[in-house]
Formats: structure tokens, C-alpha cells, sequence
């Protein structure tokens, strides 16, 4: 069958169909007219039983235009009964599509077809069908083009806005800001970048939950929304930061006069389901066109600002300097560096504790050595900080730990082993675990190991800090409160932390030779800490004169580099043999007291 | 509209409109919401003239089947009834319209519009009906899809038909040696459509 469509399909649409070709006769009967006349013995039989009439002769379809499916009628002579359907032209005959069999009176010995021109199948309903078909698909298609549209504004207006706090997110602030450049480079109008960093804002996370830190987020922008002008634009470029282009304010001391007041409007404390959350927000700034002509050059400046206000100062705010991208990129090294730093990169060394009356060698506190391949030797102060924000910390504690707890073995037992502890450390209780497994696993007796800590370790997280240090006081360590004088020197802590050891900070040492008051300060610890049984070293001797003076102040226990400079674990024992009888000549007999200022 | 005619949907998107429209109108948005997530569907399944797997279409069916509480046979037959009033209340209602203004001419002129639609619809998976007799109180329609499980889906139509046409009736469905034959038992016409 060439009815363009499936010969299954076809069947099933025209159940009933007559296949005749140009002479009339009947070629194939469709499945519904072979069952109604199947008690005929043949095929051929049945086929017989039609008879084909057309108007002319049956060759006149020839004539036709071949459009498929015409639709004609046909009537059935002499049975009353009628066959609706169409009129398909073959190559070789024709096709009669009949959709359902009508009743056909089946005991007739003839059933005449004849084609009429009689159509109450009109082909026009096919084609208006069609037509309506096409039209309803097309208003469709062009309804979803309305919608897709409308959806695809939607979101192109929800990929430049931020969910939380409906400012214009990282994109969204950034084309803004491309825009404003644009119109800022014809106009020549001065602007200020600020980027806005909350201070502590995962610990709002931590401590309040959440939906705390969304609140709070959501109050902070609409602050800043009020705040600003209609022509500022302000977007939240991620996490807790916020960007703000503020315009027509070009000079240095306006745009920090801004950034303070933003950052004082933003640190107004939040209710908070019974509780006041005080946010704190550092900044930084860069001036257009100053400090950069494109977004990408005043975004990073006032980057660096704003890397300087956290690292030196959180709360504050900075406006672009040269020192910000160069302490910037000095610390990226460095971070980097650390973090991809072996093993045997570093080292320990360790400087001499001594009796002040004596000169006799009571410990050893261990210091740590880093040598970058990349950055060649690097202080500690700079690479522990850096160990501290790149949380690497902990490993070289328990790396330094470790091999510290090596080399004391070898020492005569009377020798003490001093370790700085950080913050980070003492803040986990994995990790004071882990030291205090380290150190039962030494054959160390644990008396000897003295741990160092800050007051300002401690008063990160007081609790957290008590329960470290009982941990290892428990197993018999004993605790130093290092760089007393530096920091918060409270005397609090030396009621409230178990504390064997006090270290004064160098810098008091320093001022001892030149001020009676220094002297006097000194004088005044010394004999606090022999009244309360702590033991106490001062720190950074460096001459005679520094240890006559701290010798008549009582002071017990002394170091510095007078007494030796940090040295490598091999070269302790000749240093230990050395030592003792290099001291200058006792003093006078100290007196504990003061002495007057006059 | 046809019977095949909306047969020749049910891979489309049209199907599952009317899915979301009777949900709304007979259990309330709230209903269809849960339905929608059961089914993981999202808009983009609703679109009138795109075409879906079967396996679509019955999730669809299945969520809200167990949403409801109601039996698939149940819930396809009033889905059937309901797909005319559909029907005919679109845009769609002109093609109705075109196919008779009676349930013989409709039922006469049924294979042809199938032939339009498949034109249109390509991957349309179409039944066929066959009046195997037609009296004026009865008309026996044979049944053929290639499709199982949807006899529900068919009385439902054909109910909702009759009932378009104005007609008073019953449908019966019986199976007859693998065969799906419906009988319409045709009461006198109400009144014209």
C-alpha cells in the first residue's frame, strides 16, 4: 500500500478497505471484510462478489490529480448499504478506504461498488482538521516562547541577585561595576571600592546556629542599603563580604571616613532570640582612578586593604597601599609554601635555661627552624602565623613534639625540655590527646617536659584552654606562661590556670638596664611568683650587666644569649660540659624589694 | 475530538496538562503539589506538544493513583470522563467541532482525524476503533492499541462523549478472546451538542 504510512498502521485505521485495480477488479480485502465474509469458501470467491462501477470507466482516477487521499463516496447497488471512506490512487489501481464495515448483507451473490461523486466526507474536514491542528500547535509553541522567555528573565534577574539578602550577588555587582566604570571613564567621576568582611562571622555560625548567621546577614545589607545613596551599588560577593562601589568619593580621607561609618553602622548589635550578636566588620578600599582603572585592578587593591585591616587590626579599615599587596603576596608564598613543605624542611633548636645564681643548666626550651627550599630561611614568628591560618599548625607541633621528645633522652635527667604550645593547640581536644599520647610513649619522664603558652592563647577560649592544660598536667607535665608583660599580664590567669612557670617577656630585660621602673616591675613579678611557688624565668639576657641587675631582683631562673644561643641537639652535650663554670663572680647579696625611683 | 485523538496525546505533553488540571480542580492545588514531588516532574514535563515516554506518563498516573488512594482502573476511567470536558473547554474544542456534531458522525469521522493528527504528531501512538455494528439504541466498537491497561482510559471517553453529545447511556467494556469491544447502550439523545 502506498498510503504513506505504515501498512500495520494502515490496516488498523482502515480495517475495512477494498483494493481494486483499473479494470475493477478486487485485488485485497481489508481484515473486517474478509472476517464478515469468511463463510465464503475462497478468497477468490469473495473477491468476486464485488463488482466495481465508477462513473466512467475506472481508468478516469488517471485523470485525477493524485493527492493522496481523495474522498469520495460510494453506494452499493442492489444491498442498501453504504461504504464511507476515501479514495486512494495507487500506481496500478486504486484503493478504497473504508474505516469501519458498515452491515453488509452478506448472503448476496453480488456487491455492486460504485463511485460517487456524493460526499458527505467532505475532504475539506481533513484539511481543516489539519489546519486547526497546525494553528492550536503554533499558538503552543508560541505560548512555551512566552514562558521561556518570561522564565529565562526570571532567571537572568535571579543569577545577578543574591537569595538570601536580595543585593546583587558577585556577578550581578560586578557587571553593575563594569557599567559604572564605563560611564565613570567618560564623566571622569571618582569613586571608592569597599570591600566589607564581617569579623568572627562563622562563629556567630558556631555559636548561634545558622539561621543566626542568615539573619544577621540579612540585617546587614539592609543596613547597608539604607546607608547608601541611590547611586552606590552594594552586592554581596560571597559568604560574609560585601562589595560597595560608592561614588563621587574620590579623595583618601572620605572614602575612610566612609568605610569607618559603614563599618561602625554595621557593628550595632542584632537581637537575637533573647540574645545580642555584635557584629564587627573589617574593610578595604581602593580609589577609582587612584588605585585602578578596571574591576579587576580596584576589586584586587582594595583586596589587599581590606587582607591588611584583618591581618593587623580586624574591625579596622584600610585604604590601598603599595605595603597591603606586597605583605599580600609575601604571606601567599609563605602560606603555600608551608603547606607543601616536608618533613625535613624543618628543625629544632634549643637555648639554655640557667640558674642566675649558678650559671648551672636547668633546661632546654626547644625553639623551631624552618628552611624553605623557595624562601630560604624563614622566622618563626612569621611561619608559625602562617601555620596557624593555613591550620598546618597542629602537624608541626606534634612533628616538633615528637623529635624534641627524641633528643632530651639523651640529656642528663636534671635537664628540663620546654615546647611551645599555640592556640590552635590547646583550643582541640584531639590534639591535646594526641600530645598526651606522644608523651606517655617517650622514655621521658613527664616532669621534665614544661609546655609554653601565651596569655593569649588562653584567653582565646578559656574553658577549652583550662581543660588542655589540665590534660596534661594531669600526667604530670607542667604548664609555662610565656611572654608575660606582652599581653594581657593577668594575674587572674595565675590564680585560675595551673601554672608552674612564668616567663617575663625579653622586651622587660631590654628596659631593665635604663629604667628604675622596669626594674622595679621586674623585681615586683619576681617576688609575686617566688610568694605564689611559680617558677620563674626572664627571658632575652644578652650581657653581664642585664644579669647582675636580675640577680639582685632575685630572679631564679634566667635565658638568653648570654647564657647561649639556640644550638642544633648534637651540640648540647659538649655545651653542657662547658657551661657551668663560665658565669662571672656573684654579686652582692640581693634584696628583694624595691628600689626607690629618686 | 476523537477517542484516537486523545490517544494520539497520551505521549504528549497535553496529557499530563490535563492530568495537573483535573488534580487541581477536583483535590486542590495543595494535592497537586505533593503529587509533583512524588513524581519528581518539574514544568518542563507540561509542555502541550512535546512528547514523553510512556514511563512519564505513568508516574504521573501512579502519584496520583497513590496520592489519592484511588485504583488505576478508577482513576483512568474518570480521567477519561474528565479528558473530554478538557478537551473540549481548550483551544482544542474547533477539531471537536470539525468531527461531528453527533456521536455517529464523530464515530464515523474518528480513523480520519487519526490520520491528520499522526501527520502532526508523528511519534503519536494511535488506536483504532471499528464499529463492528450500529443499531439505534447500541453501537459495538472494537478497541486496538498497542498500549495495555488503558480499557478504563476508554470507557471513561466514551462516557464522556455520550455525554457531550447529549446523549443518555451506559458504556460496557468486555474482553472477547483477546479482543477490547466496547458497547455503547444508547438511550434517546438529551439534546444536541
Amino acid at each position: 500500500m502506498s498510503v504513506n504510512l505504515p501498512d500495520v498502521l494502515f490496516r488498523r485505521l482502515f480495517p475495512a478497505f477494498l483494493r481494486v485495480d483499473l479494470d475493477g477488479r478486487v485485488l485485497e480485502l481489508g481484515p473486517s471484510l474478509q472476517r464478515l465474509l469468511s463463510h465464503h469458501d475462497t478468497d477468490q470467491t469473495v473477491f468476486d462478489l464485488f463488482t466495481v462501477r465508477a462513473p466512467g470507466p475506472v481508468t478516469q482516477l488517471e485523470t485525477l490529480e493524485d493527492s493522496g487521499h481523495l474522498t469520495l463516496m460510494s453506494r452499493t447497488t442492489p444491498t442498501p448499504f453504504r461504504l464511507r471512506g476515501l479514495i486512494h490512487k495507487d500506481s496500478d489501481g486504486a484503493v478504497f478506504l473504508v474505516s469501519h464495515a458498515p452491515d453488509i448483507e452478506t448472503d448476496a451473490d453480488q456487491l455492486a461498488l460504485e463511485f460517487s461523486d456524493f460526499s458527505p466526507a467532505d475532504p475539506s474536514i481533513d484539511l481543516l482538521i489539519s489546519a486547526h491542528m497546525r494553528k492550536l500547535l503554533l499558538e503552543d509553541a508560541t505560548m512555551l516562547a512566552s514562558q521561556l522567555e518570561e522564565k529565562s528573565r526570571e532567571a537572568e534577574a535571579s543569577a545577578r541577585h543574591d537569595a538570601l539578602t536580595s543585593l546583587l550577588n558577585r556577578r550581578g555587582f560586578l557587571e553593575a561595576f563594569d557599567a559604572r566604570i564605563m560611564s565613570s571613564h567618560a564623566l571622569t567621576r571618582p569613586f571608592a571600592m569597599i570591600i566589607l568582611d564581617l569579623d568572627g562571622f562563622k562563629t556567630v555560625n558556631d555559636i548561634y546556629g545558622h539561621a543566626a548567621g542568615d539573619a544577621l546577614l540579612r540585617t546587614l545589607a539592609e543596613r547597608l542599603g539604607h546607608l547608601m545613596t541611590p547611586d552606590a551599588i552594594v552586592g554581596r560577593l560571597g559568604g560574609d563580604e560585601f562589595g560597595i562601589l560608592l561614588p563621587d568619593c574620590g579623595t583618601a580621607r572620605d572614602a575612610e571616613a566612609a568605610g569607618l561609618a559603614i563599618c561602625r553602622e554595621l557593628s550595632r548589635p542584632l537581637d537575637w532570640q533573647g540574645s545580642q550578636i555584635r557584629p564587627a566588620a573589617s574593610a578595604g578600599i581602593a580609589l577609582f582612578p587612584d588605585h585602578g582603572r578596571s574591576v579587576h585592578s580596584l576589586m584586587e587593591r582594595a583586596d589587599f586593604a581590606l587582607y591588611n585591616s584583618k591581618l593587623s587590626t580586624p574591625g579596622s579599615v584600610s585604604l590601598f597601599h603599595r605595603q597591603h599587596e606586597q605583605m599580600f603576596r609575601e604571606n601567599w608564598a609563605l602560606e603555600k609554601y608551608i603547606m607543601e613543605a616536608r618533613d625535613d624542611e624543618f628543625h629544632l633548636v634549643y637555648q639554655p635555661i640557667v640558674r642566675a645564681q649558678t650559671g648551672q643548666v636547668t633546661g632546654m626550651e626547644a625553639l623551631a627552624r624552618w628552611t624553605s627550599p623557595e624562601l630560604g630561611e624563614v622566622t618563626p614568628d612569621r611561619f608559625i602565623r602562617a601555620a596557624e591560618r593555613t591550620g598546618i599548625v597542629t602537624r608541626l607541633t606534634k612533628l616538633f613534639i615528637a623529635q624534641a621528645l627524641t633528643d632530651v633522652a639523651d640529656w642528663p635527667d636534671h635537664i628540663s625540655l620546654s615546647i611551645n604550645l599555640s592556640a590552635i593547640d590547646i583550643a582541640s581536644q584531639e590534639t591535646t590527646q594526641a600530645i598526651v599520647q606522644l608523651i606517655n610513649a617517650a622514655p621521658v619522664a613527664n616532669e621534665r617536659i614544661v609546655f609554653e603558652v601565651t596569655e593569649t592563647a588562653i584567653i582565646r577560649d578559656q574553658d577549652q584552654a583550662k581543660r588542655a592544660l589540665a590534660q596534661l598536667t594531669d600526667i604530670g607535665v607542667r604548664i609555662a606562661l610565656d611572654d608575660f608583660g606582652t599581653g594581657y599580664s593577668s594575674l587572674r590567669h595565675l590564680q585560675q590556670i595551673p601554672i608552674d612557670r612564668l616567663k617575663i617577656d625579653r622586651s622587660f630585660t631590654k628596659g631593665l638596664e635604663h629604667s628604675l621602673i622596669t626594674e622595679n616591675i621586674m623585681s615586683f613579678v619576681i617576688d609575686l611568683c617566688t610568694k605564689l611557688e611559680i617558677e620563674c624565668v626572664v627571658e632575652g639576657v644578652s650581657n653581664a650587666r642585664q644579669l647582675n641587675l636580675l640577680r639582685k631582683t632575685g630572679a631564679p631562673l634566667l635565658q638568653g644569649f648570654y647564657f647561649g644561643r639556640p644550638m642544633r641537639a648534637g651540640k648540647i652535650e659538649g655545651f653542657l660540659q662547658t657551661r657551668a663554670v663560665r658565669l662571672p663572680a656573684q654579686p652582692q647579696p640581693h634584696q628583694i624589694g624595691y628600689r626607690s625611683a629618686s | 475530538m476523537s477517542v484516537l485523538f486523545v490517544y494520539g496525546w497520551t505521549m504528549y505533553g497535553m496529557i499530563h496538562t490535563a492530568a495537573r488540571s483535573m488534580v487541581r480542580d477536583q483535590l486542590g492545588e495543595a494535592t497537586w503539589n505533593i503529587i509533583l514531588a512524588r513524581t519528581g516532574l518539574s514544568e518542563e514535563h507540561f509542555i502541550t506538544a512535546k512528547h514523553y515516554s510512556d514511563e512519564t506518563t505513568l508516574r504521573v498516573i501512579g502519584a496520583i493513583a497513590d496520592t489519592t488512594g484511588h485504583a488505576v482502573p478508577d482513576l483512568l476511567r474518570n480521567f477519561g470522563k474528565y479528558w473530554i470536558k478538557y478537551a473540549t473547554a481548550s483551544a482544542y474544542r474547533s477539531i471537536f467541532t470539525l468531527s461531528g456534531n453527533n456521536l455517529d458522525t464523530f464515530l464515523t469521522n474518528l480513523n480520519r482525524m487519526h490520520m491528520s493528527v499522526a501527520r502532526m504528531m508523528p511519534e503519536a501512538r494511535l488506536p483504532t476503533f471499528e464499529t463492528l455494528s450500529s443499531t439505534p439504541g447500541e453501537t459495538e466498537l472494537l478497541y486496538r492499541s498497542d498500549r495495555d491497561g488503558l480499557t478504563g482510559f476508554v470507557e471513561g471517553l466514551l462516557i464522556g462523549l455520550m455525554d457531550y453529545f447529549g446523549e443518555a447511556g451506559t458504556v460496557e467494556y468486555r474482553p472477547v478472546g483477546g479482543q477490547h469491544i466496547f458497547r455503547l447502550n444508547r438511550e434517546a439523545a438529551r439534546s444536541a451538542a
